[in-house]
């Protein structure tokens, strides 16, 4: 990388080191909240009565029988969307370890952000059949007339859909500044 | 690219060094090396004015335009793939 005159510039130079140290931050986080968010999802399902499990469910209070298959098997379909996302978080977690890392402008971070908003499409995606399968799956024991399949689509799950949407357009867009950069970077 | 950089044959002409020009001009050995060889895709006027400075030419000594892109000085076409 050539010495510019941006590199030159004090102003400039601070507020790439605040970026730096903002993309740290923002990367430690997307490695703690998938950690948390699985941990509180095994604490909902191997520690919340019954009863409150069917209720969050919107099932009728005892459709639920609180034995460990049931716990378990909850709480893999319900962590399918979190899987997802995690995924996601991962990779957008090395992007912002590339921009600390001072690579401001690369095809790791593009990628990465790309990725993420995959991920954050699938995840929405998948929650309404996730949960729809959960509800089949909680009532499974129910007798015959009394199984529930649950559809729930809400306006949050479009929200996030749009959002993955106008997230892998601002993606795509910076994969033509990273295009940009890297002809810049050749000029001295 | 039919343009040639003649910025080895100035220094060699001026018996200059590139680490001396490259420190006057404030840009990296490595920069001034892809120059030499026309592996970049361009130069900034406030380089190439600090390089005319130095080696007391004008822009026209240190580029050259050749149509069909042969050299004849040995010095390589600019633009060149340096990845």
């Amino acid at each position: 990388m050539s010495s510019t005159s941006f590199e030159k510039d004090p102003a400039r130079m601070r507020a790439v080191r605040r970026l730096h140290r903002a993309s740290a931050i923002v990367a430690g986080a997307c490695l703690v909240i998938p950690a948390l968010l699985a941990l509180g999802l095994g604490l909902y399902w191997f520690g919340v009565e019954a009863s409150r499990i069917a209720a969050q469910a919107g099932l009728p209070a005892g459709a639920v029988s609180g034995d460990w298959a049931t716990r378990t098997g909850g709480f893999v379909l319900s962590g399918l969307p979190l899987l997802a996302l995690g995924w996601g978080l991962a990779q957008v977690r090395r992007s912002f370890l590339a921009v600390a890392s001072g690579q401001t402008f690369s095809p790791a971070l593009v990628r990465g952000l790309r990725n993420f908003s995959a991920s954050l499409f699938v995840s929405a995606a998948i929650k309404p059949v996730a949960d729809a399968l959960l509800s089949l799956f909680l009532t499974r024991n129910a007798g015959q007339g009394e199984r529930m399949l649950a559809l729930n689509i809400g306006s949050d799950t479009l929200l996030i859909l749009l959002f993955a949407g106008i997230l892998w357009a601002i993606t795509w867009i910076l994969a033509e500044a990273v295009d940009l950069a890297d002809d810049l970077a050749q000029i001295v | 690219m039919p343009i040639r950089v003649r910025l080895n044959v100035m220094l060699a002409e001026r018996n200059v060094k590139s680490k001396d020009l490259a420190e006057f001009v404030g840009i990296t050995e490595a920069n001034l090396s892809l120059l030499k060889q026309g592996k970049v895709k361009g130069v900034r006027f406030d380089t190439l004015a600090r390089i005319c400075d130095y080696l007391h030419c004008q822009p026209g000594d240190l580029l050259r335009h050749e149509d069909g892109g042969d050299a004849t000085d040995g010095q390589a076409p600019a633009g060149g793939d340096r990845r």
